[in-house]
């Protein structure tokens, strides 16, 4: 009964807040930052990594928000060698000299200058929704529940000329 | 795909050559952080996670290791579902997949870091030469039925791959002290090094010392043998990242010495082995893919072998394997492997091949395929193509029958293996093979010159050099299943293997008589069902379980149907609490038969039943710190016989260790 209603009580906050229910996880930042080693050239250690957001939407600014926490350093945090920056989609000039982009939820509106952005600047774009690989925008999707994926677009790998290692090519799915 | 991969899969495949699948090149620790589950690249020639081989395989882990209180590698493989073990000694073990349990010509190819470590010459895994701690080892990766197609002659009941630590990035310090009853007294320690950006090494040395015990075959003045099993080992294992994707140097060199009893069927030697072997690897990422090229050599040395039946004899046995291989993907769904291997194997004895020396040339070229229909459905095929030449130099006995030039003879064949995963749901994979595989005469079968002292008979034993290879077919099918209302993974197998012919050594009984020469015939079938089911965490409750069902029907008695247990179970049930640890692990093995050979100027042999048997053994362990592990083993509660020669008493231990 206690169950049902904790239930209940999370769905209807959902409907009222989407974006609480559906922010990048640490999990999934976890592998996002896991998979950048398998670049078959790896950025720089230090080198910014982009976190882009649609400043229009409030749940692409809260995903943003909630991945640079993550990625803040903490104990429990995606620890990675690279150094977020947020950047605003609306702005990508900011993102110039990273190689590595998040893509943060709920940030649609933007992924025509995203890939555009990736095709010319050679950056890695990675997204938690497979939706964003199946389009073409992103180079890389990952999926941490109820198993790791990783998908990755081999056009938008080839346009944008990123690319991962064969042994890591062979352990995920390509499209 | 382009040109240069072309170019390099056409090169490859006019070499005569084509190899085996390498293992410490590949980064396991980085793969399984990502995947979060155990990686392999010994089931199929590539890399993936374990959930996604359509190769029906298991794995022990680290974890697994650290809470079994085993000693050795066979200890820990008898727990797994269709792995038989019979004890020849105290200190040695024969371990066989699926049935064929044997002391000579083992089925089983034993890996170490992709290094074959079974004995060419006389087709014998020797567990105790292996240069490894039980603390080095990730994983032990056990791959059931025939395997040829990847790892070449003799993989055909499966493959055991010891995957160590990486020396550039996992850091395995520790040292260990043990002492228990039998006198026995191990000491090891190992040491992980930097040296500098994507470099480093480990070295490890251990000496273990037990007094020997349970010898059955206690015949006239055989007992003045007995020798106790003692062990020294020392091993280095670098790996070197070159700059700017230069890619990676690994090296490895060990050596080993051990003495030891060993038994073929009931007559005992006792022997001395030094082992010393050396392996270097390089790994690149290239346009065409990632090509690995790996050398290795190993030297056995039995400078003394005290054998009831031959009297004392000397043995050396060389072996230079040369590899490279190219991995590649090929659009979305396709990945290829193209192998090219050499190998030279050299065996000479003074005693034991009449004062000549035994030589194998064997070159061999492989393809792998993997398709992936679908994220739920992929396929893999392999084709490998050995070819043989075997030699002897030298002089010949007076009165050995051939001469030098009938060994220049020439063996060829070709190994198949195809394998189908489907994950019919999130929780249910479907797992479908089926494999040819080529079992080679050992360099003693084909060459082997001895008389046997008059107590055994004073006959002359003869290899041949006319035999061939025997192929086996093997099909398999698998069904796991995922509970998450238990946390657990259940596992049911079945398999089907059909060996069309057998090779007999000497001392084999076949049809109830004593054979005394090699020579080949009529094979046999085995059936069986595996059923496992899993529960693995590294607190709370730990549980798990395993049953075996097996029937081999052989065409002529070759004795391996006696050998062989109809039921096996295996449980195991642990606890981990703060610092505590407390695990018991059970078995029970179904009675089987073995062979008792009466010494005479004719030889009897007789067959004796060895009663089913159990073993219960318990552990305790406390983390003092998180430096210092102290535990207590009692590694069989009650002492018991899996062997018509060698009984097993109860060991206790109590086991001091420091990591850090």
């Amino acid at each position: 009964m206690i169950r049902a209603g904790l239930v209940g009580t999370v769905l209807l906050a959902c409907l009222i807040y989407p974006g609480a229910c559906f922010a990048t996880s640490l999990k999934d930042l976890q592998i996002a930052v896991r998979i950048v080693g398998f670049l078959s050239k790896p950025p720089p250690v230090g080198s910014p990594l982009a976190v882009f957001f649609d400043s229009h939407s409030k749940d692409s600014r809260d995903d943003a928000q909630n991945i640079m926490a993550l990625l803040s350093g903490d104990a429990d945090s995606a620890k990675t060698p690279l150094m977020p920056i947020l950047v605003d989609l609306h702005n990508l000039e900011e993102a110039q000299g990273a190689r590595v982009g998040l893509i943060a939820l709920s940030s649609e509106a933007g992924y025509p200058a995203i890939l555009e952005f990736a095709k010319k600047n050679a950056v890695l774009m990675i997204s938690t929704d497979p939706a964003c690989v199946r389009a073409g925008i992103c180079t890389a999707a990952v999926v941490s529940a109820p198993r790791v994926e990783v998908i990755l677009s081999r056009r938008v790998s080839e346009i944008s000329d990123v690319h991962f290692i064969e042994a890591f090519r062979m352990m995920v799915t390509e499209y | 795909m382009n040109g240069g991969r072309l170019f390099v899969l056409g090169a490859l495949m006019l070499l005569p050559l084509a190899g085996g699948a390498s293992a410490q090149q590949f980064d396991y620790g980085r793969y399984e952080a990502l995947f979060g589950e155990p990686v392999t690249v010994s089931a199929t020639g590539k890399p993936e996670r374990i959930s996604d081989t359509p190769v029906i395989m298991d794995v022990i882990g680290a974890d697994d290791i650290a809470r079994s209180g085993a000693r050795d590698i066979p200890t820990l493989l008898r727990r797994l579902s269709g792995i038989d073990v019979a004890h020849s000694s105290s200190g040695t073990a024969e371990t066989s997949i699926r049935g064929y349990q044997q002391p000579l010509g083992s089925r089983v190819m034993v890996l170490l870091n992709g290094r074959q470590v079974y004995f060419d010459g006389f087709g014998e895994d020797f567990w105790a030469t292996l240069p490894v701690e039980l603390e080095e080892i990730r994983q032990i990766e056990v791959i059931k039925g025939s395997q040829s197609a990847l790892y070449g002659f003799n993989a055909v009941d499966g493959v055991i791959n010891i995957v160590t630590f990486d020396p550039v990035d996992d850091k395995v310090n520790m040292a260990r002290a043990r002492i228990g009853n039998h006198s026995r007294r191990d000491l090891a320690a190992s040491v992980t090094q930097s040296l500098g950006e994507g470099a480093g090494i480990r070295i490890t040395a251990a000496d273990d010392h037990a007094h020997d015990f349970g010898i059955i075959n206690r015949t006239s003045d055989n007992m003045a043998f007995a020798k106790n099993p003692n062990r020294k080992s020392v091993s280095a294992d670098a790996g070197f990242t070159l700059p700017e994707g230069g890619g990676r140097i690994d090296a490895e060199a060990a050596h080993t010495d051990v003495t030891m009893r060993w038994i073929a069927l009931y007559p005992f030697f006792d022997t001395r082995i030094k082992t010393d072997s050396i392996k270097a690897g390089y790994t690149v990422e290239t346009p065409a893919g990632q090509v690995n090229a790996t050398a290795y050599y190993t030297a056995i040395d039995m400078p003394w072998v005290q054998s009831q039946t031959y009297g004392t004899f000397d043995i050396t046995d060389r072996i230079a394997v040369a590899q490279v291989s190219d991995l590649f993907k090929w659009g979305a769904d396709d990945s290829f492997r193209v192998g090219a291997e050499g190998r030279r194997s050299e065996m000479a004895a003074g005693g034991l091949t009449g004062g000549g020396s035994l030589t194998g040339n064997q070159t061999a070229g492989s393809l792998m395929w993997e398709h992936s229909f679908s994220p739920a459905v992929s396929a893999v095929n392999a084709v490998r193509y050995d070819y043989f030449q075997l030699e002897r130099s030298g002089p010949s006995p007076l009165a050995d029958p051939y001469s030098n030039s009938d060994y220049d003879r020439s063996i060829g064949g070709v190994s198949v293996n195809s394998a189908l995963i489907t994950k019919v749901s999130d929780l249910d994979s479907l797992r479908l093979s089926f494999a040819r595989g080529l079992k080679l005469p050992s360099l003693s079968d084909f060459g082997q010159v001895q008389t046997y002292v008059r107590r055994y008979g004073g006959f002359t034993y003869y290899g041949s050099p006319y035999l061939d290879v025997a192929s086996v077919y093997d099909y398999q099918f698998g069904w796991e299943r995922k509970l998450p209302v238990i946390d657990a993974t259940m596992n049911a197998n079945v398999f089907h293997e059909m060996t069309m012919k057998h090779i007999s050594s000497p001392y084999g009984m076949v049809n109830g008589v004593l054979s005394f020469t090699s020579g080949m015939a009529t094979g046999s079938v085995a059936n069986g069902l595996e059923l496992s089911l899993n529960h693995k965490t590294r607190t709370g409750w730990n549980w798990g379980g395993n049953y075996t069902y097996e029937r081999l029907h052989e065409h002529f008695d070759w004795g391996y149907r006696n050998a062989q247990p109809t039921n096996k179970l295996n449980a195991h049930l642990g606890y981990a609490w703060d610092v505590w640890e407390s695990d018991l692990y059970a078995t029970y093995v179904s009675p089987t038969k073995g062979i008792v050979i009466t010494p005479g100027l004719r030889p009897k042999a007789s067959i004796v039943t060895i009663k089913d048997y159990k073993i219960l053994s318990p552990r305790v362990a406390w983390h003092a710190n998180e430096f210092v592990t102290v535990e207590a083993v009692a590694e069989n509660l009650w002492p018991y016989q899996d062997s018509a020669p060698q009984r097993m008493e109860t060991s206790y231990y109590l086991s001091v260790k420091v990591t850090y």
